[in-house]
């Protein structure tokens, strides 16, 4: 009792205080409102007095978000897929920045080379100095963040690149040759076409002297366009330096084959020429490579060693090759034919020496018009040990062949059970019938059924390979299915195997509609399945549905 | 005994749908966005006046409007801006409310939903407006750029947009930070981070998502609420960012019913009111654990979420509370509408004790 009258005198005084506080709240909200109603006025007041003095100039502290960026709105989900691209924008936005700077920092811009002639005699370590002197600057002053970065999106990859390509060759002018590799291998990442980007990237590289990296970069230029010249002299200085003099050489070769006065090839041909004096005593006379190769020789000849062109094939053999080989050779020399003849009977000849080994089977190279019209057949691969081997048993192909008419058993067991099962009466060549394997899909089922269909037995042995859970997930034409139905009813397939196959068929997808455009008799062909199915148990129930099915559609 | 009590203060029937209201800032004004039963759209200002609800602008407009913000305009402008039905965005002076001072064709279909930041001297950067709408996109507009969006947020290639029924502005504190939260209807939640143009973080909560909040919009993001359907809202505590775990994050249930709305108080951003499909208006109160991050075994960090305390729950109405709003300038000021074509200045007492 005592506690409940406790009780409610709480609550009594919770009410009140709420009441009050209620009271208090009203009272103060009253207050509020007039006091709102000033400050609502004020404002208005304010802000028309700012519409009449200067409408539209508010708060342009914060610029428009676009104004800054200065594009197209962005699709933001779209680009979580390309985040790369988008740093590599901002990349490229900051680096333009820079740039831009740099630009205006330096009024007296000097003149750089523009050639790749000029590059010589341009001195990188001076431009390096001077750049990075620059660079500290700026490190200095980091470019201000209240001017907003500028940035034109050039309109697809392949100007953006070409836009990172002259950025990168600002950079290399500048020296600074990791930077413009870094321009340059973004410019490829999205124009993987241009043989300039490459090109470029690799004299960057020759500069910094990573020659294997220029090599490949020339490499991938020359394949995008075979007949940019600076390609080639720079893979040429590129490889002069990894130590390939030779391929170092033919580029020079073909440089001065595409441009005949090209001084700066016959410069590294010269440099070729004292390292290579210097290296061995054998003489290279470029010069007389260098006629050959204007008069339009392949690269072949230039490959053989300069003395055989030159001089006497058969002293030049007789110098370079073993004694016998130059007697045969001067032998032949004695016939008096040409020089050009002779080369080509020092091939023949080596060749004849070589024994054509009877287990090696030779291409055959024939002109067009020579070949066989016929067309191409299947040549049945057996495995047939070794050379003895095959020269001891002989060759029961053609036998087969021919006896695969006959169509007897018992001849095809006298060869040693090679042939599996009897040929059938087809004009197949192959006695062995075509046996796909288990499919995988409906559509494979499907291709490979046709190929069986007229083969009762091999479309037997091919449904017994199949697990009746494949036919659940098949989806056949009326046809197909009235020759699977055809099959199971054989007595080659057992009842029970029959049964399960075609309570699978029975779930698989169009079955149903498939039996309602049945005629009368493939109906017939599902019932004697369905009879057959019967004798089963356990697929009794299910079969009289089936059959029930069968005979109302 | 100590706890809050909810009360309904004034009460104005209205004879059309409301489907939004909002507290006009500095000031005792409400304005209130709905559809006639004819289709059009209406927008009407109601003043406090001695506890009664004073109309002082009724307009009409060609297509109903659906949500309204004033988040990106100045204290002295207070330009309201809505969406429509139509996929309309407009902006119009409540001085001279008859025609729209900023119109743009934002959406092709119905902007469920709007938010603004920049403004009201709250939050940092350019004023700017998010619009979600049914036809999947969620579009940022400057008020100074006429005609086309800043940014516009699309499903990525090959998925098929949802319908997005919530958007909230937070993390600005900065001129630069920015982030964007969209609520889809299959339960997506989207955080775009609008200064590296990415999106930070995605979650699904299995419900569509009616209402999303930050606790407050001008500060390094603290807390989001998402609240659901199927009576479910969800807390994610922003501060610790775990790469497998992701936020921490905290789920309550109420009203029964789908949640509608669920709204920060102003004065105190770990007191909330959610608003629910049965008529009910719920405060609850977010309390943090001791530590709001623990270290892993592996020496990565994760969040804690605190606990979450139910303090009062009133029925106000038969129908649902559609929309919520605290008043910016007073403490337990409040204005909700219903779908039973009411809205409700609601009071909400002692505060300042919970």
């Amino acid at each position: 009792m005592d506690s409940g009258g406790q009780s409610s005198l709480l609550l009594q005084k919770s009410i009140k205080d709420n009441t009050e506080e209620l009271h208090d709240f009203l009272a103060d909200l009253k207050n509020w409102e007039r006091e709102m109603k000033e400050m609502d006025q004020r404002l208005a007041s304010q802000s028309s007095s700012k519409d009449k003095g200067s409408s539209g100039e508010g708060p342009i502290a914060h610029p428009v978000r676009s104004r800054s960026h200065q594009g197209p709105a962005k699709s933001i989900l779209k680009q979580t897929e390309n985040n790369k691209q988008v740093e590599d924008n901002k990349q490229m936005e900051s680096n333009k920045q820079m740039l831009t700077s740099n630009n205006n920092n330096k009024k007296k811009a000097k003149r750089l080379p523009c050639d790749y002639a000029a590059w010589d005699k341009f001195d990188v370590d001076k431009a390096l100095e001077s750049s990075s002197s620059e660079e500290e600057v700026e490190h200095k002053q980091p470019s201000s963040k209240a001017t907003p970065p500028i940035r034109v999106p050039p309109a697809n990859k392949k100007e953006r690149a070409t836009a990172l390509k002259e950025e990168g060759n600002k950079l290399y002018s500048k020296g600074r040759l990791e930077d413009a590799v870094a321009k340059y291998t973004q410019g490829m990442a999205l124009d993987p076409t241009n043989p300039l980007l490459p090109a470029n990237r690799a004299m960057a590289y020759i500069k910094l002297k990573k020659y294997t990296a220029a090599e490949a970069d020339c490499n991938r230029c020359l394949k995008l366009d075979c007949d940019y010249i600076k390609g080639y002299l720079r893979r040429a200085t590129a490889r002069l330096n990894l130590g390939k003099e030779e391929l170092a050489r033919r580029d020079c070769l073909k440089v001065l084959e595409m441009e005949p006065g090209n001084k700066e090839a016959k410069r590294e041909l010269e440099k070729l020429r004292g390292i290579s004096s210097s290296q061995e005593e054998n003489r290279t006379n470029t010069e007389e490579v260098l006629k050959n190769s204007r008069l339009g020789k392949e690269e072949k000849i230039v490959q053989n060693p300069p003395e055989v062109v030159r001089e006497g094939v058969a002293v030049a053999i007789g110098k370079g090759n073993e004694q016998s080989e130059g007697l045969q050779v001067t032998s032949h020399k004695r016939k008096g034919n040409g020089k050009k003849m002779k080369i080509v009977e020092v091939n023949s000849s080596q060749e004849d020496k070589v024994p054509p080994k009877a287990n090696q089977i030779l291409p055959i190279v024939k002109p067009p018009h020579v070949r066989s019209k016929k067309p191409l057949r299947r040549i049945p691969v057996k495995d047939i040990g070794t050379w003895e081997d095959m020269n001891k048993r002989p060759v029961v192909e053609a036998k087969v062949a021919e006896s695969s008419g006959v169509g007897d058993g018992q001849q095809d067991k006298d060869k040693g059970g090679k042939v599996a099962s009897p040929p059938k009466t087809s004009v197949l060549v192959s006695s062995k019938p075509f046996m796909p394997s288990v499919p995988k899909t409906s559509h494979q089922f499907s291709q490979d059924w046709h190929r069986l269909s007229n083969q009762a037995e091999a479309a037997c042995e091919y449904i017994k390979m199949i697990p009746p859970a494949f036919f659940r997930t098949v989806d056949l034409e009326t046809s197909t299915l009235v020759e699977v139905a055809e099959i199971l009813a054989r007595e080659g397939v057992s009842p029970s195997l029959a049964a399960e196959h075609l309570s699978a068929l029975s779930v698989s997808h169009g079955f149903s509609i498939n039996l309602m455009f049945l005629e009368a008799d493939q109906k017939q062909v599902f019932l004697n399945l369905t009879s057959k199915c019967q004798q089963v148990e356990g697929h009794r129930t299910k079969m009289e549905e089936l059959k029930a099915a069968i005979q109302s559609s | 005994m100590e706890k809050p009590q909810i009360l309904v203060y004034a009460e104005k029937s209205l004879n059309y749908s409301a489907f939004d209201v909002k507290w006009v800032p500095k000031s005792a004004k409400a304005v209130v966005l709905g559809s006639h039963p004819r289709g059009t759209g209406i927008l009407q200002v109601y003043e406090l006046n001695d506890g009664k609800l004073e109309l002082l602008h009724d307009v009409e407009r060609s297509k109903a409007l659906k949500c309204g913000t004033f988040g990106a305009s100045t204290l002295e402008e207070r330009h309201l801006c809505a969406g429509d039905f139509d996929g309309k965005m407009e902006i119009t002076d409540l001085q001279s409310p008859s025609m729209p001072i900023y119109s743009v064709k934002a959406h092709s279909q119905i902007v469920n939903a709007i938010a603004g930041v920049g403004g009201l001297n709250i939050g940092m950067g350019a004023p700017e407006i998010a619009t979600g709408s049914r036809d999947g996109l969620v579009k940022v507009w400057d008020p100074r750029q006429k005609d086309r969006p800043v940014i516009t947020i699309e499903p990525r290639e090959g998925e098929q947009g949802r319908d997005c029924w919530s958007v909230a502005f937070g993390d600005a504190h900065t001129a630069e930070e920015r982030t964007l939260c969209a609520g889809f209807d299959n339960g997506d939640i989207k955080m775009f981070d609008l200064r590296t143009m990415a999106v930070r973080w995605e979650t699904n909560l299995q419900n569509g998502v009616c209402s999303i909040e930050f606790d407050r919009k001008d500060i390094e993001m603290n807390k989001l609420l998402a609240t659901t359907l199927e009576s479910k809202f969800h807390i994610f505590d922003l501060r610790t960012f775990h790469p497998e775990k992701g936020f921490a994050h905290l789920s309550d249930q109420g009203h029964k019913s789908t949640v509608w709305c669920g709204r920060h108080l102003p004065q105190n951003r770990e007191i909330f009111a959610t608003t629910g499909g049965n008529g009910s208006v719920m405060l609850w109160k977010y309390s943090y654990p001791e530590s709001r991050v623990k270290k892993l075994s592996d020496g990565s960090e994760v969040g804690v979420a605190g606990k979450l305390v139910p303090l009062q729950n009133a029925t106000l109405a038969t129908q649902p509370i559609t929309s919520f709003c605290w008043s910016p300038d007073k403490m337990g000021l409040s204005v909700c509408s219903g779908l039973d074509q009411a809205i409700r200045v609601v009071i909400v007492t002692k505060l300042n004790v919970v």
